[in-house]
């Protein structure tokens, strides 16, 4: 397979992946998918012979989408409480409005819980395929995953009280 | 779905949340042209912290004499009496791999040897075993009785290459999911303690020095690593440049070349230093070195560039006119052959190595692999339907062998 054919098949799931992992900001998920498509076009014949490209391609931006979260993550935060999240427009249907509202709960969550959603949610894949590509343990995926799911449902749902004190940080894109 | 078991009302809501939230997003259409426009600022910038990253070094173990690396295969020391046999590796079939044996007496294909995914194969020196690489596992099969072993369990870290030390004792195997070596002992069929690679990503290839003393593996970080493989102690990265990872070591042992994206970088294997790029016009696709030590082919999207180990300069480059996918060279060294995968129709193509022309295409449909007896008289080549023997007497090609897995090829082996 070619690299063009590849990117022809694979560029918009690959794209929709990045847009999630980079919290629906278009400018950074496009910086992303380049990145990671500039990483498997260097070494294109090798990355074939893996016989999964895509599978490749999807480590490098998962990874990528991380370390550029770390980065980040240094600068100032702000907390967000359970339920801080602005508020579904009024004129929308429940649906969407909750749809919307959990997007833009998922974009506040730390960088690792947010991927490993993404991947285990929106790329269908097992906790051990996530942690092969994050390179951690499988304990820690689920960790992880429980942990987000936990939060996202605190900001969505903020019925549901939290520990007393506790509060949600997010970093400022 | 399997991979989830039964979902929360609330999973399923998030799930559906993602779906829609990217419904529909497309890529920028000049996707293509954004990546290599990026790829070009990125190997001139890593071309300048290359040159600078060459002062700082180290020195490791000086190597010997005698000749293997990356694609060339294991030297053969004994020769058990074991039937001549090709091996053919398809990788997805169903999801599931084959091993396709074809005996070279008769040039009949055998029962195909079925696995859960075939990736790289490589047979030991000694000819008695061919060990796949197939995922978290590499499966050793008796080339006596073509019959799988137990699955050898390298851990979560996929297997990607594996390559057997001329001692025919170690064979490390690259897992690409976690950066790690794993050293398989032959004997026992059993693993060591995996290690990582600490610099660069995905190792990918793995060459070893004729001694055995050195491996070397390449990553994508644009860097190769030695190993002492005594210790199994990593030394010092040396940087190569862009697409730095597939290599071949020189009979003598002494230099290693490494394939990048628009040169090839020699390195001294005494030293661990680069030497300076020899430019190539386009992406490295195989390396391959003549038995005599004295040429490097380099392989790319339509020429073939020899390149002179005693000056290291390239020559004229061979026009193929089609991208180049795999290339051998026969045991006296005098003819070089290149699979040509693409048409109309694929090829495999000789190439004089005294006169450094191209013969007439042997023309068979799309080749993808090409492997040659060690022998010199047969040539090999896997294509989509078909596995052609071609007589390197003639450069003619023989009855095609049919009733062959569909699925692209993988990989040729051939026992010693």
């Amino acid at each position: 397979m070619s690299f063009e054919e590849f990117v022809q098949d694979c560029s918009p799931r690959l794209f929709r992946t990045a847009l999630l992992l980079a919290g629906r900001d278009r400018a950074a998920a496009e910086d992303l998918l380049q990145l990671a498509l500039e990483r498997a076009y260097r070494h294109w014949a090798r990355v074939c012979r893996t016989g999964e490209p895509e599978r490749y391609v999807q480590r490098i931006l998962a990874n990528a989408s991380n370390d550029r979260w770390r980065r980040a993550a240094r600068r100032p935060e702000r907390l967000l409480r359970p339920g801080d999240a602005d508020p579904p427009a009024q004129d929308q249907s429940d649906a969407v409005a909750e749809r919307d509202f959990l997007m833009r709960a998922l974009a506040a969550l730390p960088p690792r819980q947010r991927t490993v959603l993404v991947l285990r949610y929106f790329n269908d894949l097992s906790e051990a395929e996530i942690a092969d590509a994050l390179g951690c343990s499988v304990g820690t995926v689920k960790s992880q995953v429980s942990r987000g799911l936990a939060r996202l449902r605190d900001i969505a749902e903020p019925d549901t009280e939290p520990p007393a004190g506790q509060m949600w940080r997010r970093s400022v894109s | 779905m399997e991979a989830f078991g039964v979902m929360t009302d609330f999973e399923r809501r998030l799930r559906a949340a993602m779906e829609s939230a990217v419904a529909g997003e497309q890529p920028p259409r000049n996707l293509v042209q954004q990546v290599r426009r990026r790829h070009r600022w990125h190997t001139a910038r890593v071309g300048v912290a290359g040159a600078a990253a060459v002062a700082v070094v180290a020195v490791l173990v000086p190597v010997g004499v005698g000749a293997f690396g990356h694609g060339s295969g294991p030297a053969g020391r004994h020769r058990p009496k074991i039937a001549p046999t090709v091996y053919v590796a398809y990788p997805n079939l169903d999801k599931a791999g084959t091993i396709l044996p074809i005996s070279i007496a008769t040039n009949t294909p055998g029962k195909p040897i079925h696995l859960r995914f075939s990736g790289v194969s490589v047979i030991t020196p000694d000819g008695r075993t061919l060990y796949v690489a197939t995922g978290d596992a590499v499966v050793p099969i008796s080339t006596a009785t073509n019959t799988p072993g137990k699955p050898i369990h390298i851990g979560t870290s996929r297997a990607f290459e594996i390559s057997i030390n001329p001692d025919g004792k170690t064979a490390y195997v690259t897992g690409f999911l976690k950066d790690t070596i794993t050293p398989l002992n032959i004997a026992t069929n059993t693993p060591g303690k995996p290690f990582h690679v600490r610099i660069g990503i995905f190792p990918t290839s793995i060459a070893f020095t004729p001694d055995g003393k050195t491996a070397y593996i390449g990553t994508v970080g644009d860097t190769i690593t030695p190993i002492n493989t005594a210790t199994n102690t990593l030394g010092k990265p040396v940087h190569v440049g862009a697409g730095g990872d597939d290599m071949a070591i020189t009979p003598d042992g002494r230099t290693a070349y490494v394939g990048g994206n628009d040169a090839v970088t020699p390195i001294s294997t005494a030293t661990n230093t680069a030497g300076k790029p020899i430019p190539i016009s386009r992406p490295e696709s195989d390396i391959a070195i003549t038995p005599d030590g004295k040429t490097v082919y380099v392989g790319s999207a339509s020429t073939v560039t020899p390149i002179s180990t005693a000056t290291n300069t390239a020559g004229k480059p061979i026009r193929i006119g089609r991208p180049v996918l795999d290339m051998a060279i026969t045991p006296d060294g005098k003819t070089l052959y290149v699979a040509n995968p693409e048409g109309p129709p694929g090829a495999v193509t000789p190439i004089s190595t005294a006169t450094n022309t191209a013969g007439k295409p042997i023309r068979i449909g799309a080749s993808l692999v090409i492997a040659i007896t060690p022998d010199g008289k047969t040539l090999y080549t896997a294509a989509l339907n078909k596995v052609v023997p071609i007589s390197t007497a003639t450069n003619t090609a023989g009855e095609p062998i049919r009733h062959v897995p569909f699925g692209y090829p993988r990989e040729i082996v051939i026992t010693p």
